[in-house]
């Protein structure tokens, strides 16, 4: 993705405000849908951009520049998201009531089979949850993953084995 | 981006994205603290503020502490004041012309003086 050069240079003339408002006009919508495939449901998803937008606007003085500005945004959304996920998990933990907030979304379209394997994806350790909604629904190789997640590529797929292994499982179980 | 899957509320990133520019004009939040949290606070820095006073006078001005450092006028003072002064053994000494600065005398360690100043005194908290 090619970015334009004068948002560099806004950077450097700490114009940040101006910087900021492009990057809410650019990304907001791709970033929104990373978001709502690794969280699933739309008000965690749009609690998780708008954590992440806040987290960049702090970040932003301190942004070198080294990688473009979306594989930035993009590493404060996973990590948001896998914030969320921890909190959610405590929630139904506490709860007992493993995604049943998926299927009372109003702006989920999906069918049962999609609800079942939020459902069963829901069940895993956080870690893996995004490891493989990274590689099962955006398909992204395991060395992008690794720069996002700051993983070794070996250790994502032993992940993501292990997650699809226990989702197999809970299929048959089901 | 087309997701079947998942929807989104009408108009939602048009009203977002107006919604996220205004991260930058937030105020951070103010945190009242309440008022005996103040008053703690104002406690804990009077404790801190006598403490490096203590200790940078100490520091400054280092002494040890020994009985030449007290009075002889407030020693006195404070003997005749506590109730140690009340003791009967000054009055017997006095009486039967003990010299107390002459420690050595065998008079202070004559056993049948002992026994009945014990016998007079003991007694009262058995």
């Amino acid at each position: 993705m090619v970015e334009p050069q004068v948002w560099k240079e806004w950077l450097q003339q700490k114009s940040f405000e101006l910087l900021f408002n492009a990057l809410v006009d650019q990304y907001t919508e791709p970033l929104y849908w990373q978001a709502r495939k690794l969280v699933a449901r739309h008000d965690l998803a749009d609690d998780v951009l708008q954590d992440s937008f806040i987290s960049a606007w702090k970040a932003l003085p301190k942004f070198k520049g080294e990688s473009n500005f979306y594989t930035w945004l993009f590493r404060i959304v996973c990590n948001q998201s896998f914030a969320s996920l921890k909190k959610e998990k405590r929630y139904t933990e506490i709860e007992g009531n493993s995604l049943a907030a998926l299927n009372d979304d109003p702006f989920f379209n999906g069918d049962k089979a999609l609800a079942d394997l939020h459902k069963a994806i829901a069940a895993l350790p956080v870690k893996q949850q995004i490891v493989f909604k990274l590689r099962y629904f955006e398909e992204m190789p395991y060395h992008e993953i690794s720069k996002v997640l700051e993983t070794s590529e070996g250790a994502l797929k032993a992940s993501y084995h292990h997650a699809k292994e226990k989702i197999k499982k809970s299929f048959q179980l089901d | 981006m087309n997701n079947p899957e998942y929807n989104i509320p009408e108009d939602y990133f048009s009203k977002k994205k107006i919604a996220l520019k205004q991260i930058p004009h937030r105020k951070s939040k103010v945190i009242n603290i309440p008022r005996w949290q103040n008053s703690l606070a104002i406690a804990a820095s009077l404790s801190l503020l006598i403490v490096a006073g203590i200790y940078y006078f100490n520091y400054t001005n280092p002494r040890e502490a020994t009985l030449n450092m007290v009075s002889e006028a407030a020693l006195d003072n404070f003997i005749s004041d506590s109730p140690y002064a009340a003791y009967p053994e000054t009055f017997l000494w006095e009486e039967e012309g003990i010299d107390l600065s002459d420690l050595d005398s065998e008079q202070l360690f004559d056993e049948e003086q002992l026994d009945n100043y014990i016998n007079q005194y003991t007694h009262e908290f058995l």
